[in-house]
């Protein structure tokens, strides 16, 4: 082909697509002028252009049209199409009622022993009868082509929902709630979806979430680098949007294409909760590889999170987005108690003025910050809010009580009180007036027990790096170390 | 090449895309081609036959692997996927006819469409053909088949790629819709015959 006739070829082309379906056959007919090898050519390109809807040619992708009979069911519209398939309304006319059908691409059925898992996962959540997981009919099977028969699910997606903007903490727990409870229920059985996301989450009318298109998605095991592109319920893909809207809610194990279990879903979760909460993805970026760089190297941006977010929502949101699996929440039911916590916490709970202290105290502002003990009282209750991630649970509070001798110094070199690395311990010195002592205090324990220090009075406790051991200052020159456990004073110089 | 990236893969990027030090480009390449080619390699011996390739997947993943992201521009970054993209296609396709020519069985390695492609593309489509009508359009439309041989083999975007071939998105998904709308009609022209 001559680059002339090329150019001629794709200008009719272009403009004929331009044109109103019903005018085209006329246009293109002039446009050619009587050269019906110029015709030729720009037909087969129209036939092979998926946007244009060609005279006689019907798509090639829709598999049943409206009317039909499938098995006991009567065809009534095509409702959406995806990777996965088409979804058609029907009727059921035996039973009277509505349900969706979503008619099974014969390519991916066509790997083998997909579908026997397939069956085996329709017939586990068949029996799960959840009311926040899309309830399966069946299994139908008519000429070769494969119906799953679903309930018919009416209404926005949170995809719908959060295009509208972030959602208060009142409405988006509740939903994150069922969308856990459906998760945990299907995990419970073995079934894993594997592909959660706004998109795939209905939002009935009476408020009711359902999580729709469970099992669908291909093993990664299977295929490994095929997993960039292997959410198979991605909506008909005409932006590049659309794309980076499925990659963005894969687990770093998925998107490495690493065998994913119930922790793909927990991490999922995380990303649904946080977009519902800043009405943002945490990991969308502008093209599929910044986004999968993202998911694999960047945390998420936590500056987003509304000031207002309660610790515990936060910590619960970095429990599921923990980009190795091991760290992450362990199961769904471990996320649906962490939600109950917020949501009772929310309704009582002020932000802790303990934070605050807390962040006075950090080395970096360098501050020696001595906490003056009540003349008169003998202690001080200081509250210490432990935000080191992942490996310390929860908010803890505890009173220490400190000789009212001297000032409790909280920072610099001496400073007389130390949490340990993994901060589930508290150094400090305390005791009676005139004796202070050295005390360690497990914050899974009710009471501090004193650990021998030697003569002098302790000063400058530390940890050593394996939380073991305590270090301190035995009156002005000599270091010592005590176990935790207790045991003499060993000096170190 | 391990797993780890390589400083001096950046390095060199930065040289060649910032500095158009083609050495630069010479040393980066064949790391690059290597690297391209050994996680093809790798994958495809994990494939059954019939099986469906990523392309894309895998310039993505090599890219991730190799670079340091923070420390590259976008002018970098449009190089790399530019070339491995045409690195991409020449591996597979060597691959493919070497396969073929051992097994005799036939079209067995496929690429599925990535993203807007599969739009349309009911079949997966054999790769020695694709390869042959890219050629083709290339013989009297260099840019259109450079553009469709992103979205098989590349991992730019519409966007990305209008930049590197320095032409506005819309001409790029002009030029798409043209070029898609052509190779189809060709390979569903070979495929029935």
């Amino acid at each position: 082909m001559t680059p002339e006739r090329w150019h001629q070829i794709t200008a009719i082309f272009h403009a004929t697509r331009e044109r109103d379906p019903s005018h085209r056959e006329a246009f293109l007919a002039e446009a050619c002028g009587g050269d019906d090898a110029l015709r030729q050519e720009v037909e087969a390109m129209l036939a092979g252009d998926t946007d244009a809807s060609w005279p006689g040619k019907t798509s090639p992708l829709q598999s049943l049209d409206p009317g039909t009979q499938f098995g006991p069911y009567r065809i009534e519209r095509l409702l959406g199409r995806g990777g996965m398939g088409e979804v058609y309304r029907a009727r059921d006319t035996t039973l009277g009622r509505d349900v969706a059908i979503k008619v099974l691409p014969t390519a991916w059925l066509a790997e083998p022993g997909r579908l026997e898992r397939f069956q085996r996962e329709a017939r586990v959540l068949a029996a799960l009868n959840h009311p926040n997981i899309a309830a399966i009919y069946g299994i139908e099977q008519v000429d070769g082509l494969y119906g799953l028969v679903l309930e018919l699910v009416e209404g926005p997606t949170l995809a719908d929902q959060i295009a509208r903007g972030p959602m208060t903490m009142d409405t988006a727990l509740p939903i994150a709630r069922q969308i856990a409870e459906a998760l945990e229920a299907a995990h419970e059985r073995g079934v894993v979806h594997r592909d959660v996301k706004p998109a795939n989450i209905v939002i009935t009318r009476t408020g009711v979430a359902k999580v729709l298109d469970f099992g669908l998605a291909t093993t990664a095991a299977s295929d490994p680098l095929s997993a960039v592109t292997q959410s198979p319920t991605m909506a008909p893909l005409t932006r590049e949007g659309l794309i980076v809207g499925t990659v963005a809610y894969m687990s770093p194990e998925q998107a490495r294409g690493q065998a994913v279990d119930r922790r793909t879903d927990v991490w999922a979760f995380g990303c649904v909760l946080f977009e519902m909460l800043t009405g943002r993805q945490v990991f969308g970026a502008d093209t599929p590889s910044d986004t999968l760089v993202a998911i694999l190297e960047r945390d998420p941006p936590w500056e987003h999170l509304s000031s207002a977010t309660p610790p515990s929502l936060q910590r619960l949101l970095r429990r599921c987005l923990a980009k190795d699996p091991t760290q992450r929440a362990r199961d769904m039911g471990d996320v649906c108690l962490d939600l109950d916590e917020v949501r009772a916490g929310a309704a009582t709970v002020q932000p802790h003025p303990g934070r605050q202290l807390f962040e006075r105290w950090t080395p970096r502002r360098g501050l020696m910050i001595a906490v003056a003990v009540l003349a008169v009282s003998a202690t001080a209750a200081i509250t210490v809010w432990l935000t080191r991630p992942a490996t310390v649970p929860g908010i803890t509070r505890l009173t220490v009580r400190s000789s009212d001798a001297a000032a409790v110094a909280l920072s610099g070199v001496d400073r007389d009180i130390a949490i340990s690395p993994d901060g589930r311990r508290i150094a400090y010195v305390g005791g009676p007036p005139g004796q202070p002592q050295l005390f360690i205090r497990f914050l899974d324990q009710l009471e501090p027990k004193a650990l021998p220090a030697g003569t002098g009075s302790p000063r400058g406790v530390f940890f050593s790096p394996d939380g073991e051991w305590i270090g301190f200052f035995d009156g002005t020159a000599t270091l010592k170390k005590v176990a935790v456990t207790g045991g003499p004073p060993i000096t170190i110089c | 090449m391990d797993d780890k990236p390589d400083r001096d893969l950046t390095g060199l990027l930065q040289a060649w895309g910032e500095h158009g030090d083609v050495e630069a480009r010479d040393q980066l390449l064949p790391l690059v081609y290597r690297d391209l080619q050994r996680r093809a390699g790798a994958y495809l011996r994990r494939e059954r036959a019939g099986h469906t390739l990523q392309a894309t997947a895998l310039v993505h993943e090599a890219y991730l692997r190799l670079i340091k992201q923070d420390r590259i521009t976008w002018k970098n970054r449009a190089q790399f996927f530019g070339v491995a993209a045409e690195m991409m296609r020449r591996i597979l396709v060597d691959r493919a006819r070497a396969r073929k020519m051992e097994k005799r069985s036939g079209r067995w390695l496929r690429v599925t469409m990535h993203d807007d492609m599969a739009l349309g593309w009911e079949k997966d489509v054999d790769l020695i053909d694709l390869d042959v009508a890219l050629t083709e359009l290339a013989s009297f439309d260099a840019r259109k088949s450079q553009i469709a041989e992103q979205r098989f083999f590349g991992g730019l975007s519409l966007d990305e790629t209008g930049q590197l071939l320095g032409v506005s998105v819309a001409t790029v998904e002009r030029d798409w819709q043209a070029a898609r709308a052509w190779l189809r009609a060709r390979l569903t022209q070979k495929a029935t015959p």
